[in-house]
């Protein structure tokens, strides 16, 4: 049953184009803290990368495995290659399935390097977050995953907004607006769960992640990628 | 409270005190340094040591005295850092 909900959605098409969407500011947000990290040597920049390396890499797969069948289906008109099973520690496990568990896997590495960036100061109140939340959602590898990516998500938004208050400039207000509408998003998409077929809590889900997407570009879009000399400094 | 301050920040606080502290070309003297970067002397002398490997600051002396200058590598350096800094803080981040 692992990512059933993901493949009977009626929305893959829209929200593996919201995913695309994801992994493009992600790729974004790679190069620019690429050159950062290449400029300044700052481990800030190389933790950032190395998250958004990982969070693209997420959402691009989850985009692909979202958008792919759905190409797929439509030119050879077959829902044979996705429902390719195969064992895996003696469990069964549908290659779509897959797909999603490694993405999540993806996402929740680049969540976590993030968080780790502000500083975890609250690590056990987290993991039991993580574990009450756990228990409210289906229980599987993916919901697992993905819940734990919430929590670093909501941690990453909550410190986001304390440097907002701290500072009161408008770029860090988007990106605070941005990452608590991807968590607002992730959750209302769990609440999701509890209805089938077409249901406005899913639509307000992919509404209110691509206006997450949108804040979060807002700030970036003023950062080209660094067109100065490369100093490659050694410190 | 006291605010901690990552290396990368310690070398750009070096930098800048040396590129507002220097008068023309007569550079700055180890102890404006200090002063300015708020180090000891021991830490500014590694830093400075290891700015000057690393060509972005310039060793000159002027009357029988030790002075440090900018260099080109220094100035860029300063700028991508001022510019980076502003990308990290929209993360809620400091370099």
């Amino acid at each position: 049953m692992l990512g059933s909900y993901f493949l009977f959605s009626e929305y893959k098409l829209i929200e593996g184009l919201l995913y695309l969407i994801g992994s493009f500011i992600g790729y974004r947000v790679m190069r620019i803290s690429r050159e950062g990290y290449r400029n300044t040597r700052s481990p800030t920049l190389l933790r950032l990368t190395i998250s958004f390396i990982a969070l693209t890499i997420g959402f691009f797969l989850t985009a692909f495995t979202y958008i792919f069948p759905v190409f797929y289906n439509l030119t050879f008109q077959s829902d044979l290659i996705l429902n390719f099973r195969f064992e895996f520690f003696n469990i069964s496990i549908a290659l779509t399935s897959l797909f999603f568990i490694i993405a999540a896997s993806f996402e929740l590495l680049g969540y976590f390097i993030l968080a780790l960036g502000h500083g975890i100061k609250s690590y056990q109140k987290a993991s039991a977050v993580s574990v009450a939340y756990g228990f409210l959602t289906t229980v599987s590898v993916l919901s697992i995953l993905k819940s734990i990516s919430f929590v670093f998500l909501l941690y990453g938004s909550f410190e986001t907004l304390l440097s907002y208050l701290e500072s009161k400039k408008r770029p860090i207000l988007y990106m605070f607006l941005g990452f608590a509408a991807l968590s607002a998003g992730e959750f209302i998409r769990w609440l999701a769960l509890f209805y089938s077929g077409l249901s406005p809590l899913m639509i307000s889900s992919i509404l209110v992640k691509l206006i997450g997407f949108i804040m979060l570009y807002t700030p970036v879009s003023s950062f080209n990628t660094y067109k100065g000399e490369e100093n490659n400094v050694r410190l | 409270m006291s605010v901690y301050r990552s290396q990368v920040k310690i070398v750009a606080d070096v930098l800048s005190s040396i590129n507002d502290g220097s008068e023309g070309q007569s550079g700055l003297g180890i102890t404006r340094i200090i002063q300015k970067a708020n180090l000891s002397y021991g830490r500014a002398t590694k830093i400075i040591t290891r700015l000057v490997d690393s060509g972005l600051v310039e060793q000159i002396t002027v009357d029988n005295n030790q002075r440090y200058i900018l260099s080109h590598k220094g100035i860029e350096y300063l700028r991508s850092h001022s510019d980076f800094a502003d990308f990290a803080e929209s993360f809620g981040m400091k370099l």
